[in-house]
């Protein structure tokens, strides 16, 4: 679970040309985008990405033409190579929008720590119980006289004083460390710790699951391996019904986690090295985050027209 | 610098008296110099080693034995359930709305779930959750759970500050 520092670059107005004088790739600058903001339909969301990378390329099969359900007002989208799994290097097959709410949010450290101590407490139940002298058995006569016996006074044998004596101010379980944390704060956290594996390069995303042609774990290991993806790895896909090929591969190794996109959490992200996103997995997270955004600012009376 | 007896009193005494005025800057000076050494810890020794590291045996012999250390188990960080920890933590946000986190708990006895409290409360929601059952099945437990909550109640109520409203817990 180690993060690294992430370097933010200011947006610098810069346009790609291709040798055949296509346009590739604009990145527009903070003056156009103060002007987008009055006129979004110009915003280069899904459909100018497509126009330009189809163009540029002979490959039809390109994945490009993915739209945004919610496109964003204010900010560029965030671009990603779709990869595939059908061979060790893997091709890119495509060149998808990421929503910038969500793949590209500050990466607030202190946020994603709220949400790991949550999901390490809230499920915690400490057993941990010792019996007071009142609960213990025995211990209602005085062990030996008052006085005369040149030994300290004592009432019980079931003291705190006592060897084998009840204790005092003991453990009381079992006690529960159960609390929610804030939904906003939550869904602040999967978009944190998303953004932040996203800019360290730890985040993929490929076409699907059923790319992978082999069965077999060596497979999948060498292609983690060949790129570069570290020694654990997190599928995500957005059904839990998972491709017969990486659902075997990945039964013979422990540190490759297949799991579905409602089982995403930060911890699993950060416990992993990797995480790997299919196109429908990226669709349904932007999907349910934007729309627990939308709730929030619904109930949010800054935002009451 | 080692200490030179009662000579020195003179050497250092000798700048500050010409020297002497009534400033408290020279009043602050002290005589330490001239405190006799006392001697200190009379008849201790040190009979333990303190000079580094163990001396180490020149040869193993047949009779040395190693210390008795417990075999090296290395823990499996990458169980199912460690590589699954976490999992549908946040099904409310990203499943389909049906479920949420605190309906899914599965640890600990069935009224501590999803509910936090300090010792009292914790054994005033045991008693009204298992009631209807606790005294017939565990009822030596059952009656510990009530002596405790009597103590606690007498200690709540008459025991405790409630002039002051931080100690209200």
């Amino acid at each position: 679970m180690i993060i690294r520092p992430v370097l933010l670059k200011e947006p610098s107005p810069k346009v790609m040309m291709h040798k055949t004088g296509t346009l590739l790739r604009t990145v527009f600058s903070r003056s156009w985008l103060a002007e987008s903001i009055r006129k979004p339909a110009l915003l280069p969301c899904a459909g100018t990405i497509s126009r330009y990378t189809a163009s540029s390329s002979s490959n039809s099969a390109l994945i490009t033409d993915r739209q945004l359900l919610y496109p964003p007002k204010y900010n560029t989208p965030r671009e990603a190579w779709v990869e595939t799994l059908g061979t060790l290097e893997g091709r890119k097959v495509g060149l998808i929008p990421l929503h910038p709410d969500i793949f590209a949010e500050f990466p607030r450290i202190d946020v994603i720590h709220e949400n790991v101590k949550w999901q390490k407490l809230y499920q915690h139940v400490d057993y941990a119980h010792q019996r007071t002298r009142a609960e213990m058995p025995g211990g209602g006569r005085k062990p030996w006289p008052q006085k005369k016996t040149g030994r300290a006074r004592h009432g019980s044998i079931r003291s705190p004083l006592f060897k084998g004596g009840g204790a005092a101010k003991g453990p009381r379980g079992p006690k529960s460390f159960f609390y929610m944390l804030d939904l906003q704060n939550r869904a602040k956290g999967l978009k944190c710790t998303l953004s932040a594996k996203f800019a360290q390069d730890d985040l993929h995303i490929v076409d699907s699951f059923e790319s992978l042609s082999s069965p077999e774990s060596q497979f999948l290991e060498a292609l983690a391996a060949k790129r570069n993806w570290g020694l654990s790895v997190l599928f995500v896909d957005d059904t839990d019904f998972m491709a017969k090929n990486i659902a075997l591969a990945c039964r013979g190794l422990p540190s490759f986690t297949l799991m579905p996109v409602y089982g995403l959490n930060c911890f699993s992200m950060l416990k992993h090295e990797t995480v790997v996103l299919t196109t429908r997995a990226v669709d349904k997270i932007e999907e349910r985050l934007k729309r627990v955004d939308n709730l929030l600012r619904q109930n949010d009376p800054r935002h009451a027209r | 610098m080692a200490f030179a007896g009662w000579q020195c009193a003179s050497i250092l005494a000798r700048p500050l008296i010409e020297l002497r005025q009534p400033s408290p800057m020279v009043q602050a000076v002290r005589w330490w110099r001239e405190r006799p050494v006392y001697t200190r810890r009379m008849g201790f020794e040190i009979n333990h080693h303190i000079a580094g590291p163990l001396p180490r045996l020149d040869a193993v012999t047949p009779e040395t034995k190693p210390i008795p250390q417990k075999p090296y188990r290395p823990t499996n960080n990458w169980s199912a359930k460690k590589a699954t920890f976490g999992q549908n933590d946040y099904i409310d946000i990203l499943g389909d709305g049906t479920l949420h986190p605190r309906d899914m708990l599965h640890e600990g006895p069935h009224w501590l779930r999803g509910f936090k409290g300090n010792e009292f409360r914790r054994l005033l929601r045991r008693r009204n959750a298992t009631f209807h059952y606790a005294p017939y099945i565990h009822p030596t437990k059952w009656n510990t759970v009530m002596k405790r909550l009597k103590y606690l109640y007498e200690y709540h109520n008459f025991k405790q500050n409630h002039k002051d409203w931080r100690n209200m817990e």
